[in-house]
């Protein structure tokens, strides 16, 4: 019995159907849908969800209700078109045969967005660009508005045609409706303009039409944000206002509040809480929110753990608690929770890259952590091995760790040598850096899986071509990781001031105070290791040859990144490189014009060109074993996202 | 427990069937009817009263010749807790039906019974699993103008004329007290760990016929609190907890720090004034001096 | 005699709230009732009055405790009855005190006291009685809208009740944040009554205070946390000793809980349990934000750490820089060489 969550695991009533318990996925964009439509990839993707026990499951993020939403860059499911209807039948009947309520967010992203990909024009409650996207948008006329509104309505009839149990409209992230209801988007002057009934307004014509055209049997929802932490925008108080004038209203049978809003890109960040933000983070507006609506409220953002939740609820902070990421980490969590395998949870880390980093970049969703996710059709099953094989796997990162694990889940016989004395390989370095602590949760994971499933783990030692051969094994995984890359600079070798950002977090920087950092690799050493020293109160400047220092960072992993860098006071300069290092002088290129600086003041200099591959053992053995693999980062220095899937792919197959 | 003198006890001990709350429970929205997620419903001996029943069965067993008889106000369904008083090896059972509802009624109900005989003592649960009141004990001994104490955790010791026993408190503190008797204690779930009452017992009590009083109480409720007649069950609403809320006129900027910052600006200043260091005597007589002076030690 | 009494306008609603002692010391869910009573009483333009029961020893303390937090007048009986808790004495008092101030309301907490001797209060006066209650918010028409909680809490059951027919409502602990400590120190009128006050059939014989070794960590007063600085389990030695000496409980990071150095039970953090005791002394504890969360609010915080860095420093109040294996048995020898000196020797 689920002694330890009993509100977690207890039901709720939202209208005519009972969830069954307290745990929802919310809408999220995966990018799976095929010619706007949610096909099998995205039907098996959310099938996991609904096996592993979710309550309820608010599929298909912003979804189009009207094709001038635009919303070609993130492939979304397209509710304007009768065609759905078939999917959606198929997609919750597939749900409801796990117990799963099944609902999905209609939108219409108004000037979120742009027009360049279906030529359709923007539509803005005002001619007012969004600071994000930067385009300006035309005005919504009055016909605008009656057809938009209609095809909220139609739209969520599509739903319930379709077999859903509901649909939620979204007035978040600074779509069509909060544009509306927001003082800084809407400068209108007629009946839809000027005082907050009056911008609230296109949003209950919305809201009165779904509840119209749906009926009474038929949950919707809405999802507003807490506090859009925008400038002169939707702050708390007013949102307090707007929903409880909702509540008022009476149509809707639960709030959905985040956090953040499109409009602004550290609002942007904030809507997906990175682990930069501790856990639960907006439980306060969840909070503040339910103070003053009737309705149930979902509360939102980064509850990524069951204990976590069940505090939440116990504080009255949410009815409902969104375990989105948790649950693409692992669709298997409320079953786990409820059984007491609270270990065996893989906890959403919130590092983001493989899932909203990505969608933001129009590509589809994954995880980190999780290489089935996205691949469910292909891989959601492990068959056993046909035959069993003795395996060696070197090295104990994430890469060494993964293939260990399912190749013992299969059936082989594997054995895991780890040089240094813990697990985790690069991810103890990465950890180190401020806020990262969380990043190893990947490690710590898969640590414990190996263990339990009883791989014969040899710490402490390191692999030798005699020691491999020795094992007399049928198959070699390499997966010995990489070493700081020192990139063929003219005197940076011998340079004694200079330092690899990986050492940096390890504690060895030389002493002095002008640190001058080269960010090359893109990603978050560079900026990791300048905050290090920023703490020891040392002066960090940045430079990069990109066009921005940390080019690769996520929009939800950069501006909390920055943020602390620039209160801690750093520079950065973007488009320079590194020339030379001449007797201590430091010259820089600047990568466009050519034209070079000598640089006299400084004291330590940390380069960061992210790794170089350690695959001397997987060229030695070559030749000499039967099967052999070289993956992760000793094939090439890539990610930890490269590092996993890599893994899984070739112990799948061994 | 040590039982003093070998005199006989009388002990009554009150028993209520009530539906398991501790699996999960759903309110129907419309009704207001109280429903488990199961096909059917799962009922209970409440748990504290089978502390209660435990008890005055050790009780017997260290004096001969005691009798311990078992009661409940219910309907028919509720006569289970009997069956499973007298499986347990209770003397006698008697169920009690009347009019009214809720447990002012139950305790007036009870009291009835025991204006006609007096027991030594009258052991109750603390606390019912459904009504969650814990109002009938101390209404039955205010009733019968008896001595109480309720939530009882132990029982040290027993004579003819006195009872002593520990109650538990607020954060883990416990009083030892003394009662005399005739008088009225209520006793803690789980407070008194009960023995296994085999199928075949329980399926030997259940076919005893099992007596049924009537009794219609007096229809001025003098000497019982007023109970309310309408209440409406809801699914249960959490009180908001006060949690951090960066006010509104901040900037976004410095809200989201502060929300980043887990609701507190790091607080840079204090720390590095009140570190100390230094050999090992020096710091520890330092951190001695710190507690001693907050009155730690 | 049968004209009746010309009432003058409705006096404003009154209520009243219990202020519970517990062996000697006030209960701080006294202020939280008063709190919840205030934004009652404002909502329905009445007044809040305060109820103390309390011995002549006691009085002093009691009132001044009282009055850094009341600015309501105070209705003070003070008895040698009440020198220990009993249902007769507390039933005969308060039946009294409510028969002279006729309130609306009474609140009174949910403990084992409040829950022993308000039902019989209520008995004898006709009132109202609503037990386990939640925060009390009045509907329209002078009635008041009551949230009891049921069924372990999985029901609540909401009622109208008249503000004009007293009643009585007991409150578990949490159904307000107590109010702040009064600036100034309020001056308000303080009322003794002086009653007869029955003795009991009941009688204390001893008090048992918590054994801190065995007492869930959120009701401890001090703790002594250790973390993966402690290196093994065994070492977890040195705490207890010291935790034992301060008379405190043992509590633990994630870290030292997951390698299995000490249990689940004593896990503080956020997934662990919230903790706000008035000492908390962590060793060996760097400090994660998930760590923090779960004790930033207790009174003291003082960090034994070898490593400055350690986020955890960011929150003392006294931080060491030390070794917690040289710091720490030094620390709790000062203590025990100062218990024996306190206690005069007596065997010779
Ligand atoms: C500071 C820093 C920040 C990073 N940030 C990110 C990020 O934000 N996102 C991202 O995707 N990636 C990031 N990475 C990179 C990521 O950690 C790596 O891509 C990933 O760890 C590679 O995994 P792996 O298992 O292939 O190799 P590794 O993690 O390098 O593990 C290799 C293991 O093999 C062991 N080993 C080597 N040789 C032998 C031998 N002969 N015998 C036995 N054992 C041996 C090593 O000790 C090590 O434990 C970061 C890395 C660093 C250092
Ligand atoms: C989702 C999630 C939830 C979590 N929930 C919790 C939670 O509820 N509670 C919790 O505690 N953690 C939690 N954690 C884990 C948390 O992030 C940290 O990993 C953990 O708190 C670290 O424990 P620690 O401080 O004991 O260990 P470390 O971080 O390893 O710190 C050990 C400290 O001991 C110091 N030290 C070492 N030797 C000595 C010595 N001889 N004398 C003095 N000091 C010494 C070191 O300098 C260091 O600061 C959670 C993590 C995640 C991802
Ligand atoms: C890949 C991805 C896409 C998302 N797309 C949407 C979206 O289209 N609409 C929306 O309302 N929220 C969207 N979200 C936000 C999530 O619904 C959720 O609010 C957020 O992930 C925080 O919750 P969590 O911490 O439980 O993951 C998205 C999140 C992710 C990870």
């Amino acid at each position: 019995m689920s002694e330890q969550f009993p509100l977690l695991f207890s039901p709720l009533q939202l209208r005519n159907k009972t969830i069954k318990n307290r745990i929802a996925s919310t809408a999220h964009v995966t990018i799976f849908a095929e010619n706007g439509m949610p096909a099998d990839r995205e039907r098996r993707y959310y099938e996991e969800k609904a096996k592993g026990g979710a309550g309820l499951l608010i599929c298909f993020g912003s979804s189009s209700v009207h094709p001038t939403s635009p919303a070609l860059d993130w492939k979304v499911v397209e509710m304007f078109d009768d065609r759905v209807i078939p999917h959606l039948q198929k997609f919750s009947d597939t749900m409801h045969g796990y117990g799963a309520a099944v609902l999905a967010q209609i939108t219409h992203r108004g000037r979120r967005g742009h027009s360049n990909l279906s030529w359709q024009r923007l539509l803005g409650p005002s001619r007012v660009k969004e600071p994000n996207h930067r385009e300006v948008p035309g005005v919504v006329q009055r016909e605008d508005i009656d057809m938009i509104v209609k095809a909220f309505g139609q739209a969520a009839l599509r739903l319930k045609q379709g077999g859903f149990d509901g649909v939620e409209i979204s007035a978040a992230h600074c779509h069509l409706i909060d544009q509306f209801w927001g003082p800084h988007v809407n400068f209108r002057d007629d009946e839809f303009g000027g005082d907050l009934d009056n911008r609230m307004k296109f949003g209950f014509m919305v809201i009165e039409r779904v509840r119209e055209t749906v009926g009474d049997d038929f949950i919707v929802g809405i999802r507003i944000t807490g506090d859009d932490f925008v400038e002169g925008g939707l702050n708390n108080d007013i949102m307090c206002e707007i929903a409880q004038k909702l509540s008022e209203h009476g149509m809707l049978d639960y709030f959905n509040v985040i956090g953040g809003s499109g409009e602004t890109l550290p609002a942007e960040a904030a809507c997906v809480p990175s682990m930069n933000f501790p856990l639960a983070c907006f439980k306060h507006l969840s909070g503040r929110i339910r103070e003053v609506v009737k309705e149930p409220v979902i509360a939102v953002g980064r509850i990524n753990d069951p204990v976590v939740a069940e505090k939440l609820l116990a504080d009255g902070q949410g009815d409902i608690v969104a375990m989105t990421r948790a649950l693409i980490a692992d669709p298997y969590l409320p079953l786990k929770a409820k059984e007491g395998r609270l270990d065996d949870i893989r906890q959403c880390m919130g590092y983001n890259e493989g899932c909203i980093d990505r969608q933001y970049r129009g590509i589809p969703v994954g995880c980190v952590q999780n290489p089935v996710i996205g691949k469910e059709v292909d891989w959601a099953d492990l068959p056993p091995a046909t035959t069993t094989k003795k395996v060696v796997v070197i090295g104990a990162g994430p890469a060494g760790l993964e293939a260990a694990r399912i190749l013992k889940t299969r059936g082989h016989q594997v054995v895991l040598f780890e040089k240094s004395d813990r697990f985790g390989g690069q991810l103890n370095i990465a950890k180190l850096a401020a806020k990262r602590g969380d990043y190893d949760g990947v490690a710590r994971w898969l640590e414990l899986q190996v263990k339990k499933l009883g791989v014969d783990i040899r710490l402490n030692t390191e692999a030798t071509v005699d020691g491999i051969l020795a094992e007399n094994p049928d198959t070699v995984v390499v997966a010995t990781g990489a070493v700081p890359l020192l990139p063929p600079v003219p005197g940076l070798q011998e340079c004694e001031f200079a330092v690899s950002a990986w050492d940096v977090l390890l504690g060895k920087a030389p002493a002095g105070n002008r640190v001058l950092v080269l960010d090359d690799q893109g990603g978050q050493e560079s900026v990791g290791a300048a905050e290090f020293l920023l703490d020891e109160g040392r002066e960090v400047e940045i430079i990069t040859p990109h066009y921005s220092v940390g080019e690769d960072l996520g929009p939800t992993n950069k501006p909390p990144v920055y943020a602390r860098l620039y209160a801690k006071g750093v520079r950065m300069q973007s488009t320079w490189e590194l020339a030379a290092i001449e007797s201590g002088i430091v010259r820089l290129r600047n990568l466009h014009a050519g034209v070079e600086i000598e640089r006299d003041d400084v004291d330590v200099l940390v380069y960061s060109y992210g790794g170089q591959s350690v695959d001397g053992l997987a060229r030695e053995l070559s030749g000499k074993v039967k099967e052999l693999h070289n993956i992760g980062d000793s094939y090439a220095p890539r990610s930890l996202h490269h590092s996993i899937i890599e893994a899984h792919k070739y112990a799948r197959e061994i | 427990m040590k039982v003093l003198h070998t005199t006989p006890f009388k002990i009554a001990v009150c028993l209520k069937e009530v539906l398991d709350a501790r699996l999960p429970l759903k309110v129907e929205a419309k009704t207001g009817a109280i429903q488990q997620d199961a096909p059917e419903p799962v009922v209970t001996l409440n748990p504290a009263d089978r502390s209660a029943l435990e008890f005055a069965m050790q009780l017997r067993e260290q004096s001969p010749g005691s009798r311990v008889e078992v009661f409940s106000v219910s309907d028919v369904a509720g006569q289970a807790a009997l069956w499973y008083g007298l499986a347990r090896g209770a003397d006698d059972a008697e169920r009690i039906e009347g009019s009214g509802k809720g447990a002012p009624y139950t305790a007036a109900l009870l009291a009835t019974r025991f204006h006609k005989e007096t027991f030594d003592l009258i052991c109750c649960g603390d606390e019912t699993l459904d009504n969650s009141s814990a109002l009938v004990g101390p209404l039955l001994a205010e009733i019968l103008d008896l001595p109480q104490v309720t939530g009882v955790v132990r029982i040290v010791e027993c004579s003819k004329s006195s009872i002593l026993v520990e109650r538990g408190l607020e954060r883990g503190s416990r009083e030892l007290v003394e009662m005399d008797l005739p008088g009225l204690i209520t006793l803690k779930a789980e407070s008194v760990p009960w023995r296994y009452v085999s199928y075949q017992k329980l399926e030997e009590a259940q076919l005893r016929n099992i007596p049924v009083r009537r009794e219609t109480l007096p229809t001025s409720s003098n000497g019982l609190p007023k109970w309310p007649e309408q209440a409406t069950p809801t699914a249960p609403r959490a009180r908001v907890k006060k949690s951090f809320t960066p006010d509104s006129k901040m900037s976004p900027a410095d809200r989201v720090r502060m929300i980043m910052a887990g609701g507190a600006a790091p607080q840079e200043s204090k720390s590095k004034s009140s570190v100390v260091e230094g050999d090992a005597e020096y710091v520890s007589e330092q951190l001695y001096r710190f507690l001693k002076h907050h009155e730690f030690v | 005699m049968n004209s009746l009494p010309v009432s003058p306008s409705p006096a404003p609603p009154l209520v009243l709230v219990f202020a519970e002692t517990l062996w000697g010391k006030l209960e701080r869910l006294s202020f939280e009732l008063l709190a919840d009573a205030r934004k009652l009483a404002a909502s329905v333009k009445g007044r809040v009055e305060v109820v103390l029961f309390t011995t002549q020893e006691q009085r002093a303390s009691l009132l001044e405790e009282l009055l850094a937090h009341v600015r309501e007048p105070i209705h003070l009986v003070e008895h040698e009855n009440f020198a220990e808790y009993s249902t007769e004495s507390y039933t005969s008092g308060l039946v009294q005190l409510l028969q002279v101030l006729q309130p609306n309301l009474l609140f009174l907490g949910a403990t084992t006291y409040g829950r022993d001797f308000a039902p019989r209060v209520a008995a004898r006066l006709g009132y109202a009685y609503f037990p386990h209650c939640l925060l009390s918010k009045t509907a329209t028409g002078g009635k008041l809208d009551i949230t009891r909680v049921t069924h372990g809490g999985r029901v609540h059951i909401q009622t109208n009740w008249p503000l004009a027919a007293p009643a009585i409502l007991t409150m578990k602990a949490g159904v307000a944040d107590a109010p702040a400590a009064e600036k100034t120190p309020p001056n308000p009128q303080v009322t003794s009554h002086a009653l007869k006050i029955a003795a009991g059939k009941v009688r204390l014989k001893k008090r048992i205070p918590p054994d801190p070794r065995t007492l869930d960590i959120r009701q401890a007063e001090k703790l002594v946390s250790g973390g993966r600085g402690v290196g093994n389990k065994e070492n977890f030695a040195v705490l207890r000793a010291l935790a034992d000496a301060l008379g405190a409980s043992l509590a633990a990071s994630r870290a030292a809980v997951d390698l299995g150095w000490v249990e689940y039970e004593r896990q503080v953090g956020q997934t662990g349990k919230t903790v706000t005791p008035r000492l908390y002394l962590a060793a060996g504890i760097s400090g994660a934000s998930h760590h923090l969360m779960g004790m930033r609010d207790a009174g003291k915080i003082v960090v034994v750490n070898t490593d400055r860095q350690a986020p955890i420093f960011s929150v003392a109040h006294f931080g060491v820089l030390g070794d917690l294996h040289a710091v720490l048995p030094r620390l709790t020898e000062r203590i025990q060489a100062d218990k024996k000196k306190a206690t005069p020797a007596t065997s010779k």
